[in-house]
């Protein structure tokens, strides 16, 4: 019992982790606080699956296709939607504009979701992927664990390199902190706003092929994680990528051993999303800077 | 046939647009001219529905003697017609009924947006709308799975309070009401977005720190403004509630919000007639679409355009004319230069580093 | 020779115009100091030369081009150097970081020989290499701004008050490296300066603006000496 939990939480953790850094990523450079962030995982999914049925091939082997698919879509959203408003718009805006991003997003999946079964006789809602087990060092894994935890680990590795040792890399972390003088000196900042929405849709869309290996999915099952998403992230201290992969992995942990303590006390499971408005509401009343504050100088 | 064909189709559309432009009218007098971004919407309005919901079936077993034996959640739909049937018989019960519910929503409605008002004290304006949407779904889950408030899943079943009237007559009350109704919440924000009260609150939205500096009281100017637009957001909850006959949590999500949100923004959110423009479009185009669906054969459902159409325009209307379709007409009070500094501070805000 | 050439400038923020109609010119290879009282617009104008305020109307013109409405970036490419205040620095980045972003468009080798150059002008920026900019005192700060403007080769350099919040012995070092750029390496300094005497002691001409106005435009001594508008605005 014990060990199944352990196994719920870090998976979990992984997926959260990939989305929250990508939330906190575009948070970060474009002061976006994007809603439609959960439906570029929804997108993953439905690229996967869309793969998996037409070649019948299990789906862990179309992630790149996922990751590529998000590529795109972050590109696409970033210089159609929210380049031109650049300087224009107030932060409340830049939240309704993902707003109405969401409910294009997420009901144009639900489009395809009807225009794929019609067309190719598959069911699109309530889908469910199926494990495989993997035989390591004589002990039998879920695939599940052995392969989100290495994926999101090497993701995060490479986010990190990426950040730390590349000079795009270091140009976004200073566009992150002061993009008038990075502009002063040559950085063309536009360019790294648009890496930083590619590299946040297409984490999404990556985390999202593993939601049908644990929950049954639809086209709103993104949307519906996207608060457990926004409670990592300031969890962790808006203005924090360390920050928000230790608030994931505390959330997962949280919601997966509070289900187990609701049941235990006679109250539904149902409730577990309230775990995390919870912890959002209480951070953001009494200490802001969540877990960066206890690091940070700032 | 056709006669009752449009005659429910104009009820609908009629109480449809009349619940929008009460909530879009609390929105834009919440975050157009108070500036306060209320991302909870979908909790007041909920209220509203949640207190119909919740004690209609019950007051009025209550006012008829009726003894309520067994599970809220399994058996308030039938309790309802029950007492329904009292009401066919009873105009002053189904009046009291409504009344004492009404009553009910909008107390409960202007103490839970006077509570919401504190937190704006302290937290920036997107941090602010996430805290409130964070509210909203909290109060969503907990009516969901506390099946004594709204029957939880299963939704509660709603009292009829004009079954007195037969058909047509109901119908045509019903329409009525609500447009009246709207008309007169309406009128009320307008008047109060014209008045010394509106443009306080719209120099709040400005500049704080020179409102306060004015000698007025931020604290309560926010309050007043959440308690109102909780009010009003509660009645269109329970307008909302007598007209489906049922009350299920589901009916009020995030994605509620973020469609009165939308209208908002559409029809402009800083002048008056806004709330009357916005639900507007969504629901011409909405109904426009749900016309030539019985038209063309298409391989989806055809409701999903209405919200990506709303989507599309709302990012058409930020980039281009950004104010709304109708903007806020600019108050006599301030210079211009003035004005446009104070807005330009706003946007600053978001792209410099402090 | 002209090197940097204004007529009738006008600029500001959003709507509200702080400079109006400043015209002045800048020789080769001289020193020129800006000065006037608190809220001048002394850092508007800087900043409207560089490209970081709006400017309403008049002309700009640089090293033969008219830069007017040239991005930051295209005034750095023709030798513009700027020097602001604050946020001169990535703070939560180390020095090695912040001169690998001043140099970002140049390939490796070329990086090395400029940082090369810089760091026999600097000699000390070698030793805070690895330091974050955070830690940095103010005037180290200063030293490594300047680095990450050096490395760009400008052929003149604006500073926005260098020697603000700075201790009198650091302020005179300061004041001495921009002598040093002058008179050895032969770069043409624009100073915007509190410290009125020192600015017009060091310089050849000097510019007085006052609300957003030129009240001066002329040679440094004949400026120092003026009682009248010395007094009158500065309160010497």
């Amino acid at each position: 019992m014990a060990m199944d939990l352990l196994v719920e939480a870090v998976v979990y953790g992984n997926l959260l982790s990939l989305l929250s850094i990508g939330l906190s990523l575009t948070l970060l450079t474009t002061r976006v606080s994007n809603f439609a962030h959960g439906d570029f995982a929804t997108v993953g999914i439905y690229v996967a699956y869309t793969m998996s049925v037409l070649f019948g091939a299990n789906p862990y082997l179309f992630l790149p296709f996922s990751f590529v698919g998000g590529l795109l879509l972050g590109f696409l959203v970033y210089r159609v939607v929210f380049e031109p408003l650049r300087g224009k718009a107030s932060l409340v805006t830049l939240m309704i504009v993902s707003m109405a991003l969401d409910f294009i997003l997420r009901y144009s999946v639900q489009i395809y979701a009807d225009v794929l079964q019609r067309s190719l006789g598959v069911y699109t809602r309530g889908i469910v992927f199926k494990d495989v087990n993997i035989n390591l060092l004589g002990f039998t894994f879920p695939g599940l664990l052995v392969i989100s935890s290495a994926v999101a680990w090497l993701f995060l590795f490479i986010l990190y390199l990426f950040l730390y040792r590349t000079k795009v890399g270091i140009a976004m972390r200073a566009v992150i902190e002061n993009p008038s003088l990075s502009e002063a000196l040559g950085i063309n900042v536009k360019r790294i706003y648009a890496l930083s929405w590619m590299l946040a849709a297409s984490f999404a869309g990556v985390a999202g092929v593993f939601l049908p290996f644990r929950i049954t999915v639809n086209p709103d099952t993104g949307f519906s994680i996207l608060l457990s998403i926004f409670a990592a992230v300031t969890l962790g201290g808006l203005e924090s990528l360390l920050g928000s992969i230790i608030g994931a992995y505390i959330i997962a942990f949280s919601e997966t051993v509070g289900v187990y303590y609701l049941s235990q006390i006679g109250l539904s499971t149902a409730y577990r999303p309230a775990i995390s408005f919870i912890t959002l509401a209480l951070v953001l009343l009494l200490y802001p800077r969540g877990l960066a504050g206890l690091w940070s100088k700032r | 046939m056709i006669v009752v064909d449009v005659v429910f189709f104009v009820l609908d559309l009629a109480v449809l647009y009349s619940v929008y432009v009460i909530l879009a009218s609390s929105l834009n007098l919440e975050y157009g001219e108070a500036g306060l971004p209320n991302f909870g919407k979908a909790a007041f309005f909920a209220v509203g529905a949640f207190s119909v919901g919740a004690l209609s079936v019950r007051l009025g077993a209550v006012f008829v003697g009726m003894a309520l034996e067994g599970d809220f959640k399994l058996n308030s739909l039938r309790w309802a017609m029950s007492v329904s049937q009292f009401v066919a018989r009873n105009l002053f019960l189904g009046l009291g009924i409504f009344i004492a519910t009404l009553i009910v929503a909008v107390v409960v409605g202007s103490v839970l947006g006077v509570l919401a008002s504190y937190p704006a004290l302290r937290l920036r304006e997107d941090y602010l709308g996430m805290l409130l949407i964070a509210f909203s779904e909290t109060i969503r889950i907990v009516a969901r799975n506390y099946d004594p408030l709204v029957g939880g899943t299963f939704g509660a079943g709603v009292v009829d309070f004009l079954a007195w009237a037969g058909s047509p007559s109901r119908e045509i009350l019903l329409l009525f009401l609500s447009v009246v109704v709207a008309a007169i919440i309406w009128i009320v924000y307008y008047r109060l977005s014209a008045s010394p009260f509106g443009r306080a609150l719209r120099a709040m939205r400005d500049n704080e720190l020179a409102t306060e500096s004015l000698g007025r009281n931020i604290v309560k100017l926010r309050m007043m403004a959440m308690m109102i637009g909780s009010a009003m957001a509660s009645v269109a909850g329970v307008l909302y509630a007598y007209y489906v006959g049922t009350v299920n949590p589901d009916d009020f999500t995030t994605s509620k919000t973020f469609l009165i949100t939308l209208m908002v923004i559409i029809g402009g959110s800083g002048n008056p007639y806004g709330p009357l423009v916005g639900p507007a479009v969504y629901l011409a185009f909405d109904r426009l679409i749900q016309f030539t669906k019985q038209r063309l054969i298409l391989p989806f459902d055809p409701n999903y355009l209405s919200y990506i159409v709303l989507g599309v325009v709302l990012i058409i209307v930020v980039d281009r004319h950004p104010g709304g379709i109708v903007p806020e007409k600019p108050t006599l009070t301030l210079p211009r230069e003035l004005r446009s500094l104070l807005r330009q501070r706003r946007v600053e805000e978001t792209w410099n580093r402090q | 020779m002209e090197l940097l050439r204004v007529e009738s400038l006008s600029a500001g923020y959003g709507n509200m115009t702080i400079i109006h109609e400043v015209s002045f010119s800048v020789e080769k290879g001289e020193i020129f100091s800006v000065i006037g009282p608190n809220g001048s617009g002394k850092s508007t104008l800087l900043k409207a030369l560089f490209g970081l305020a709006r400017t309403f109307s008049g002309y700009i013109f640089f090293n033969g081009k008219e830069i007017t409405n040239f991005p930051p970036h295209e005034r750095v490419k023709n030798g513009l150097g700027y020097l602001p205040q604050t946020g001169n620095v990535f703070e939560g980045l180390t020095v090695r970081e912040n001169l690998l972003l001043a140099g970002y468009e140049y390939s490796n080798g070329e990086l090395d020989e400029r940082l090369e150059s810089v760091q026999e002008f600097l000699p000390d920026v070698k030793r805070l290499m690895d330091r974050k900019a955070l830690t940095l005192s103010g005037g180290e700060r200063q030293m490594v701004a300047l680095a990450m403007v050096l490395l760009k080769n400008p052929i003149m350099l604006m500073f926005d008050e260098p020697t603000a919040a700075l201790a009198p012995k650091i302020a005179e070092e300061v004041f001495g490296r921009i002598v040093k750029l002058n008179r050895e390496y032969g770069l043409t300094v624009l100073l915007v300066e509190q410290n009125t005497r020192r600015a017009l002691e060091l310089a050849e001409r000097a510019l007085l603006l006052v609300s957003g106005s030129v009240k001066f435009f002329g040679s440094a001594d004949e400026l120092l000496n003026h009682r009248d508008l010395l007094s009158l605005y500065l309160g010497l």
